[in-house]
């Protein structure tokens, strides 16, 4: 078993796909937390500002923020059904 | 601070000299007069740039025989070699010949102008040109009005050959009073030293009357009436000769270096021609009495001689000079250089980084940048608000724009031509001098580079459009679209800010949400201008030459805010090495941040 998993996280550092596939999902999972702070920031700003015009500005950041992350999800997915 | 006092000096010096001498107001006002003739001879030779008059300058022009018989001619039917002088100079100036070609111009006058003498002495007549200078500059000025491009040329011609006989009229009315002491008799030295003190006198003479004719005509009187010797009338013709290229030195002194190797062509010729007529004109006279007595010239006809005299010298002037009339041109080029224009260099394009596509393509990034900071620069001057204060956030925009009001209008193109075009140029000259084979991925962010740079030079021209508005009406008694004018500067200041805010985002900030927010904002914004445009028209706020304005500015700030936009995407998302390739796909299409605003609509 050992043996095996060395084996195969050789045969991973030698791949150059594989290691920006890798890369690239870890960088998305890194994304999608600070992503989701931003949206929770967000909300919670939400939730305290009265202003008409503030409320439908941060809505909309809301919005562009959660469908970022929608994005960066499938995103990930895909990858990890490439895998 | 030298620069600054300079000015107000000399107007301090020139109320002066009004106050105290009227002559000298004449004289002054006559110079003024001639100057601004000159400007409008080049304006209107400069509508025929590229034209048929730059075919016909050309073709009468390309050969140095040609050249000078264009001059002579023109100089026979003028009567007149400064005016010939001052017209090859506005055509040297407008770029519609070469110096070469006007050097051969200006030698051909030489010999035109002796036509006058022959005139004088033979015919006793006087072409006077200068009194058809008050109808050409009525019709002149009457083209000038035309919407026709090409009439609109010819009234600029013809108003500034009025202009400039105006002005010679003035000068010669100023310089009257001096013309009364000009008592030949009193000068009367015999030898050498009469010879020096006659062509003194003749170069002063023609200074002061502003033509040499005038002192030719003076001349022969002189002569006629015995207040003058033959070899003292000689040497008058010879300072006359030398004095007339005063006319083509005050002309050159609003043209270009051009205008000016010309005039120093024009000196050098006739300094020349009189010092080979001084150092040989027993030899000279010895020829003269040969011809006269070959024609048939009485040999007590004074007069005619010195038409013979004249005409001599300045041939011999052509002949001896001729062969100097290259390395002339070339020593002018060189003691008269054109003025040194500081054009931006760029810093990152070395032939080091040329080498290699990745260096290469890291090199026009950063000359990108580069770039990008000269065109924030722009902005910055065509909203008339200083640079480090646009970028500091700190500042409220609308507080900004209370405390610099737009006054007056910035030279964009000469920003643009010193600080911009050098650095496109060298992006594009560096990328077309790469020898390897762009790769498809280099190949890829090159292009987008030279759209971004090509976004710039977009972005520059509409700001150089809108700021003619925002001056106009800044002062608008109409508040509602003075306001609406203040805005578009609030909102390229808050505009600036944040794409700025984007390039030197964090790991704190994503640069993706913050370039999608402001895609957003820019649409979200866009379309409430068009409702409010529309409701103050309705409301009958703003007129309809304020609407139109107002539309077309609003659509230009549209357009170049989306420039903006996207040439903060391509510099500091897309191509920023910085950024993760997850933190560049994340970034939403324009279908996905349509999806965002309807949905915001319909709550």
């Amino acid at each position: 078993m050992k043996h095996k998993k060395l084996l195969q996280r050789l045969s991973e550092f030698f791949d150059m796909d594989a290691r920006a596939r890798a890369q690239n999902k870890e960088d998305i999972n890194e994304l999608l937390s600070r992503l989701k702070q931003k949206e929770v920031d967000l909300k919670l700003k939400l939730e305290i500002t009265t202003d008409e015009e503030e409320r439908n500005e941060m809505v909309q950041k809301i919005d562009l923020v959660h469908r970022q992350r929608k994005k960066g999800v499938a995103m990930l997915k895909e990858l990890m059904s490439d895998d | 601070m030298l620069r600054k006092i300079f000015l107000p000096s000399i107007i301090m010096v020139l109320i002066w000299g009004f106050w105290v001498s009227p002559d000298f107001k004449v004289i002054s006002a006559g110079v003024a007069i001639f100057l601004f003739g000159m400007l409008s001879l080049e304006n209107g030779f400069r509508v025929f740039t590229g034209g048929t008059l730059e075919k016909i300058l050309a073709r009468f022009t390309d050969r140095r025989w040609k050249s000078i018989g264009f001059g002579m001619i023109s100089t026979s039917i003028m009567q007149s070699s400064s005016l010939v002088s001052v017209i090859t100079i506005s055509f040297l100036s407008a770029g519609l010949i070469s110096l070469y070609a006007g050097v051969g111009i200006i030698f051909g006058a030489n010999l035109g102008t002796t036509t006058g003498a022959w005139l004088v002495a033979g015919f006793g007549l006087k072409v006077k040109i200068a009194t058809y200078a008050m109808p050409v500059l009525v019709i002149g000025t009457l083209l000038i009005f035309q919407k026709s491009k090409t009439l609109k040329g010819i009234g600029y011609v013809l108003a500034g050959i009025g202009f400039l006989f105006l002005g010679i009229h003035y000068m010669k009315e100023g310089f009257d009073a001096f013309k009364n002491t000009l008592d030949l008799t009193q000068f009367s030295v015999e030898g050498v030293k009469g010879l020096l003190l006659y062509v003194f006198i003749g170069v002063a003479a023609t200074v002061i009357m502003q033509s040499s004719h005038a002192t030719l005509v003076l001349t022969i009187t002189a002569l006629a009436s015995g207040q003058v010797s033959y070899e003292n009338a000689l040497a008058l013709a010879i300072g006359a000769n030398v004095g007339t290229t005063v006319t083509a030195i005050i002309g050159s002194l609003s043209s270009n270096e051009q205008g000016k190797r010309l005039a120093a062509a024009h000196l050098i010729f006739n300094l020349v021609t009189g010092a080979i007529a001084i150092i040989f004109i027993s030899q000279i006279l010895q020829l003269v009495n040969s011809f006269s007595l070959l024609v048939g010239i009485d040999e007590n006809d004074f007069s005619l001689k010195l038409a013979v005299f004249h005409s001599i010298f300045n041939l011999l002037g052509v002949v001896i000079m001729l062969p100097a009339m290259k390395p002339m041109v070339v020593w002018l080029e060189k003691v008269l250089p054109a003025k040194k224009v500081h054009r931006l260099k760029p810093r990152y394009l070395h032939e080091s980084t040329i080498a290699y596509p990745d260096t290469a393509t890291e090199a026009v990034y950063n000359e990108t940048l580069h770039m990008w900071d000269n065109t924030v620069d722009i902005i910055a001057h065509g909203i008339r608000i200083p640079r480090e204060l646009l970028l500091d956030h700190t500042q409220r925009a609308e507080a900004l724009t209370q405390s610099f009001p737009v006054k007056n209008e910035f030279d964009i193109d000469r920003y643009y031509e010193l600080k911009i075009k050098s650095l496109y140029g060298a992006i594009i000259a560096y990328i077309s001098n790469a020898t390897f084979t762009w790769e498809a991925e280099q190949s890829g962010e090159i292009y987008w580079l030279r759209k971004t740079n090509q976004d710039m030079v977009d972005v520059i021209k509409d700001i150089k459009h809108l700021q003619k508005n925002l001056l106009n009406y800044a002062y608008s008694p109409n508040d509602f679209i003075k306001l609406q004018y203040n805005q578009i500067r609030i909102h390229l200041i808050n505009m600036v800010r944040q794409i700025e805010q984007i390039r030197g985002a964090g790991s704190v900030d994503i640069p993706s949400v913050m370039l999608d927010q402001l895609k957003l904002d820019t649409a979200n914004e866009h379309a409430r201008q068009i409702e409010l445009i529309n409701k103050m028209i309705y409301q009958q706020n703003i007129d309809g030459d304020m609407a139109i304005s107002l539309m077309n500015d609003k659509a230009y700030v549209y357009d170049f805010t989306r420039k903006l936009i996207s040439i903060a995407e391509t510099l500091f998302i897309k191509h920023n090495k910085g950024l993760s390739q997850a933190e560049k796909a994340i970034q939403l299409d324009e279908t996905e941040l349509r999806e965002i605003r309807d949905s915001q609509k319909a709550n």
